[in-house]
């Protein structure tokens, strides 16, 4: 791609975020990782630009939901796509992000809505 | 005066006494009141009662032809004052006598101031006043006698009358289904006791003994200053329910007895206190039966209690469950996604391999920690097989399983060049695995774990430390008890189902050693755990060293 869009992936299990991480880098993104909620906003405030966040619902220290909160409060943010992956997320919790995958996720499926909800930056 | 020296027939003295009437009813009045004690309270016509009727026929009977009194009349007149004079308070039969000598005085002593009289009219006179007297007197006494048998009557009566009430009253004391007693005194002494209430002290004497003697296992118990404060009170006192420690046999075991009961005051004839008298049923087996409903309601609704939280702990385990189970599916199925999706280098295939395997391992490794944790649960023993291990090797293979997992988090550090013992080698790495696990996922992000291997006098030691929010003295207590997450790790969003630490209890106890723990904010947490490097254990029969996978 041209011009690569930033995508944040927040994940506390190493082995589905370097997955996942691995996945887009080889489809051109460009990815960068956090472990947790807390850690996930101190990126986006620090290294910004991101075109979609990618985000756990459970996690230690800030879990996906206390993450959405702060984002969705921020004017700066407020309207950065976020797309939640997990095994137990709810319809409740999913009307909070933009959309909702659930665990095991489907790789084809990943790469394809990925670009659907990254924006331009 | 003239007429003195003048002797008068019985008809003038008649008629003298006729003309006198007034003057002997005053002298006679004046003089009965200061001479005979009742008269004084009489008034004046009360007094004089029957005396002017009386008079006036003592002049007609001087006037009359027959020098002797008979007639029927006067004696009607005495007899009516008789009568008069017993109804009169005070009056005694000396006093109604002494009443007619003042009036023979007076009349005497005011006709023989106006003339002279014969000794006939005298006797006359006298005669008539004694008759009067007589007649008077023995109307009184008649009176009087009467009176007095008819007290003995109402005596005989009323003692009659008393004896009937007290049979009454015995007989429903004695029939009565309710306990009865009496005490008197200060020292409550047993005045009475009912059947029933003796049958609460089967063959015990009560009656004539003080309550405290008769029944030695109520001092200590409220009775007895109980029963002193309603008989010095007046107060009566009701109970309801009460209960009272009593032995059956007389120094023996106490038994809890329920007891309805109303304590009454019973004063003295002079209103002071006397006793106290005791109305009671017993409500033992109404008590009792109510205590053992109760019970088994309340063990009714424990169970009930139970059984929700056992599942609502189910519940919670099994979405726990799904949920982590998931995750390396996750992993291992798109890692597997991304080796199809492109043709990638030689080194790329190698991790993506490796991450497949591993996380399929976990899977594996998950079900297999919670078959063995169901097995401890239900007490029984996780078999082992023992062999000659590498403590270090094994370390090592456990930190680079998890290296796979969760990143390069992990420090090793032996401090002896070789450390080996007899265990079950696989069944030690799933120990590390899971204390190292625990730690990476409870510690600070991106700091530390440290594994630390000690070996000294027969006996290994194994460490797990990382940093991070302490565990509470609460979850320390529970921490080793199956499906019992801690409450740090539920409120931190982190994942698991809490059968990893029972686990290591039971492989590492299974070896004959501890696993310990210390935590708190300066330090971070540290799990100890403490293997003999050889075990010769009574309890390692050969059914127990069976192979487990």
């Amino acid at each position: 791609m041209s011009n690569p869009r930033r995508i944040l992936v927040v994940e506390d299990d190493f082995s589905i975020r370097e997955t996942i991480h691995m996945a887009l880098e080889s489809e051109g993104y460009e990815v960068v990782t956090a472990v947790n909620g807390r850690d996930g906003l101190d990126k986006i405030e620090t290294e910004g630009g991101f075109s979609l966040v990618l985000l756990d619902l459970v996690m230690p220290i800030m879990g996906g939901l206390e993450f959405l909160s702060h984002l969705r409060e921020n004017p700066k943010h407020a309207e950065l796509p976020v797309l939640m992956v997990s095994a137990t997320a709810d319809e409740v919790s999913s009307q909070r992000a933009d959309g909702f995958l659930r665990k095991p996720i489907d790789l084809e499926t990943l790469l394809k809505i990925v670009p659907i909800y990254a924006r331009e930056v | 005066m003239n007429h003195a020296s003048k002797l008068i027939t019985n008809i003038e003295a008649g008629n003298l006494v006729s003309r006198l009437k007034e003057t002997i009813l005053e002298r006679w009045e004046s003089q009965a009141r200061a001479e005979v004690p009742a008269a004084d309270a009489q008034s004046k016509r009360a007094l004089r009662d029957s005396l002017p009727p009386f008079i006036d026929h003592l002049a007609e009977t001087l006037r009359g032809p027959d020098e002797k009194v008979s007639d029927i009349s006067s004696a009607e007149i005495a007899k009516e004052h008789g009568d008069d004079r017993a109804e009169q308070p005070g009056y005694t039969l000396d006093q109604v006598i002494h009443e007619y000598q003042i009036l023979r005085r007076v009349t005497i002593q005011s006709l023989r101031a106006e003339a002279v009289m014969s000794e006939s009219t005298s006797d006359l006179i006298n005669d008539y006043i004694d008759f009067g007297v007589r007649k008077a007197s023995a109307r009184y006494s008649a009176i009087e006698n009467d009176r007095e048998i008819l007290y003995k009557l109402n005596q005989k009566i009323s003692a009659a009358e008393l004896i009937f009430q007290r049979h009454k009253f015995e007989a429903i004391f004695r029939d009565t289904p309710a306990a009865m007693a009496l005490w008197h005194g200060q020292d409550l002494v047993f005045e009475l006791v009912n059947p029933s209430y003796q049958s609460v002290f089967p063959g015990r004497e009560l009656i004539g003994r003080k309550l405290i003697d008769a029944c030695p296992e109520f001092i200590g118990q409220d009775f007895p200053e109980l029963l002193r404060s309603v008989m010095n009170s007046g107060i009566p006192f009701v109970g309801t329910e009460v209960m009272a420690e009593i032995a059956v046999t007389p120094g023996g075991p106490l038994e809890k007895r329920y007891f309805d009961f109303s304590y009454i005051p019973i004063p003295d004839a002079e209103g002071k206190p006397y006793g106290v008298y005791d109305h009671a049923f017993e409500v033992t087996d109404r008590v009792r039966a109510r205590l053992q409903l109760e019970e088994s309601q309340s063990a009714l609704e424990n169970t009930v209690e139970d059984l929700r939280k056992e599942r609502e702990a189910r519940e919670r385990f099994v979405e726990a469950l799904t949920h982590d189970l998931r995750t390396p599916l996750t992993a291992a199925k798109m890692a597997g996604q991304l080796l199809m999706r492109k043709v990638p280098d030689a080194k790329r295939v190698n991790t993506l391999s490796q991450r497949i395997v591993s996380n399929m391992d976990r899977a594996d490794g998950m079900i297999r920690d919670l078959l063995d944790a169901n097995r401890l649960k239900a007490g029984e023993s996780i078999p082992v097989l023992f062999q000659r291990c590498d403590l270090i090797k094994i370390t090592e293979a456990a930190v680079s399983a998890l290296q796979d997992l969760h990143g390069p988090h992990f420090e090793i550090h032996a401090k002896s060049g070789i450390m080996e013992g007899h265990w079950d080698c696989s069944l030690i790495q799933r120990v590390i695995e899971n204390l190292a696990g625990n730690a990476v996922k409870y510690g600070t992000s991106g700091s530390p774990v440290t594994v630390t291997l000690t070996h000294q006098e027969e006996r290994s030691k194994i460490s797990v430390h990382n940093f991070g929010n302490p565990i509470s003295e609460s979850d320390l207590s529970t921490l080793f008890t199956p499906y019992r997450r801690l409450s740090f790790a539920i409120s931190g969003g982190q994942k698991g189902w809490g059968v990893g630490l029972t686990l290591v209890q039971g492989i590492v106890q299974a070896h004959g050693g501890s696993v310990s723990v210390e935590s708190d904010a300066i330090h971070g947490t540290t799990f100890m755990v403490d293997l003999p490097s050889s075990v010769t254990l009574p309890h390692l029969a050969p059914a127990n060293t069976a192979e487990h996978e």
